[in-house]
């Protein structure tokens, strides 16, 4: 009889794995009945040729326009959840708070999704389907300079019967900075670094993440140990928590590690990535028995200078570029006579 | 003569413009162009759910809970983007008129996932303003992942006997 019952509980169990496995590779063949449906997705279509390289322009939609400017891009909206599907695509304001960027409740604006217009904002597709969908954004010419968030929504709502009624929805994040002149330039700092053990004794990394540039952040990272007790190197470990930072924003990045490591001292070394920047501290760490150990000043990686030198050469050959273009014209205005004397005198003439 | 020279300056300019990091070469170009190029990556999903019931609680119950059913996110966009789960409420109100103090949502630990990700959840959180409840973290490539919420609807002492309802919005971005 218990024989049976278990009998029964397995066939049980392999009739559910409709919703529960979801995404669990199981090795079973009764399995490959399952329904793979996805569910709605939305998908990015096309990206801004100047952002080639930067995997963040690839899923979401990253621009810095001057007031006044318009932005295309297309969207797909597809449905794969087995029946047809009604589905509204709209945009709404999205924040950052804590870490997460989040968007606000239902169509809640801001000026950006004010300035957004989708050319469908409901659609009706059949199982399978897919429909391209045009975004347009027009910053108006009087647009205060700054960075707005918004999120490009695919939604639909339940039906059938219940108390809750539930909507899901799927976005595009958008990270629109509007100003004069070219992007602003995106930095950050790691500040510090913490040794802790939490409540289990598992040894934690908490490091202090500072947005000293003029775009969010979207940061992924790893931590490597290396020089530890008999020369031993573990990692690398991932960042696993506080993935976007706002202007200004100081978050802490937590990176989990293994239980059975020794105390220490060993030489962390953190590198954190958003974009195409990349920043990498050091700091050597003990961790405490339990509870949260000093806190340790970082050695700063070097990258950032780079940014800061290329931008003093780059106003430097726009100064030179600039003095020489009014020199020529001041020379032209300047009578016939005297121009070609100055000419004759000039280093670059006799270099040719 | 002029033309030479001003070629060299050009030519002096685009090496210098060639060396510095590919941002800021990047800097420069954007915003002045609308080219675009087409992009081959998957779509973000989530599998919609239905209608949920919540327990039937005693009258003067504290609370009455629920299962949300399961959300199933799958990330085919190949890439390191990963992806937050945030979640809002509306107030719960039943035909006599009583509303509800305070909804609160768990994710839960993840019920499954695939690929390179790692499934956080952030535990019970108070979702009557727009919270994040769970993400993707340490993501790279194609992922799956699941959940299957539970709510807690807070009841005031007065509450009425009656069937509550309202409405819960699940959103991945």
């Amino acid at each position: 009889m218990r024989r049976l019952l278990i009998l029964m509980a397995l066939v049980a169990g392999t009739l559910v794995p409709a919703a529960g496995a979801f995404g669990t590779p199981l090795s079973t063949p009764v399995n490959t009945a399952r329904t793979d449906h996805t569910g709605i997705g939305i998908r990015l279509v096309d990206a801004p040729v100047a952002t080639r390289d930067d995997p963040r322009a690839r899923v979401y939609i990253i621009d810095h326009v001057k007031p006044g400017a318009r932005i295309e891009r297309r969207i797909e909206v597809s449905n794969d959840t087995g029946a047809p599907t009604d589905v509204a695509v709209y945009p709404a304001a999205a924040q950052i708070a804590k870490g997460s960027f989040v968007g606000l409740e239902g169509n809640t604006p801001n000026e950006l999704t004010t300035w957004t217009a989708v050319s469908s904002p409901r659609l009706r597709l059949a199982d399978g389907a897919k429909k391209m969908v045009d975004v347009t954004i027009d910053v108006p010419s009087d647009a205060a300079p700054g960075e707005q968030y918004a999120v490009l929504w695919a939604q639909t709502t339940s039906g059938g019967s219940g108390a809750v009624t539930q909507v899901s929805r799927v976005g595009i994040r958008v990270y629109l900075s509007v100003g004069p002149g070219g992007v602003p330039a995106s930095a950050f700092k790691v500040e510090s670094f913490t040794a802790e053990r939490d409540r289990s004794g598992t040894p934690v990394v908490a490091a202090t993440i500072h947005n000293t540039g003029g775009r969010a952040l979207d940061l992924r990272g790893k931590l490597t140990l290396s020089g530890g007790p008999g020369g031993l190197a573990a990692g690398p470990f991932p960042v696993t928590l506080g993935t976007t930072l706002g202007l200004g924003q100081t978050e802490p990045v937590t990176v989990r590690l293994d239980k059975r490591l020794p105390a220490g001292p060993w030489k962390a070394h953190l590198s954190v990535t958003s974009g195409l920047l990349t920043e990498t501290a050091q700091a050597t760490l003990t961790f405490p028995k339990s509870g949260t150990g000093q806190t340790v000043s970082v050695d700063q990686g070097t990258s950032v200078w780079w940014w800061v030198g290329g931008g003093l050469l780059l106003l430097v050959l726009l100064a030179g570029g600039g003095s020489f273009l009014v020199r020529r014209r001041h020379r032209r205005s300047g009578g016939a006579h005297q121009a070609p004397r100055r000419r004759a005198g000039t280093p670059a003439h006799s270099a040719s | 003569m002029k033309t030479l020279r001003t070629l060299g300056t050009l030519a002096v300019a685009g090496s210098v413009l060639a060396l510095l990091p590919v941002g800021s070469a990047m800097a420069a170009g954007s915003g002045d162009t609308t080219a675009t190029f087409t992009l081959a990556g998957g779509s973000l999903d989530v599998a919609p759910a239905a209608n949920a019931p919540l327990t039937n609680g005693a009258p003067g119950a504290a609370s009455v809970t629920g299962s949300l059913g399961a959300v199933g996110i799958s990330d085919t966009r190949g890439s390191t983007a990963g992806w937050v789960m945030s979640a809002a409420s509306t107030t719960f109100v039943d035909g006599a008129g009583s509303v509800s103090t305070g909804v609160s949502y768990d994710s839960g630990a993840a019920t499954g996932h695939a690929g390179t990700v790692t499934p956080t959840t952030g535990g019970p959180t108070s979702i009557t303003a727009v919270a994040s409840v769970a993400a993707g973290t340490a993501a790279s490539g194609n992922n799956t992942a699941s959940y299957t919420p539970t709510l807690t609807v807070s009841l005031p002492a007065s509450a009425l006997a009656g069937d509550y309802t309202g409405t819960v919005t699940t959103s991945i971005v």
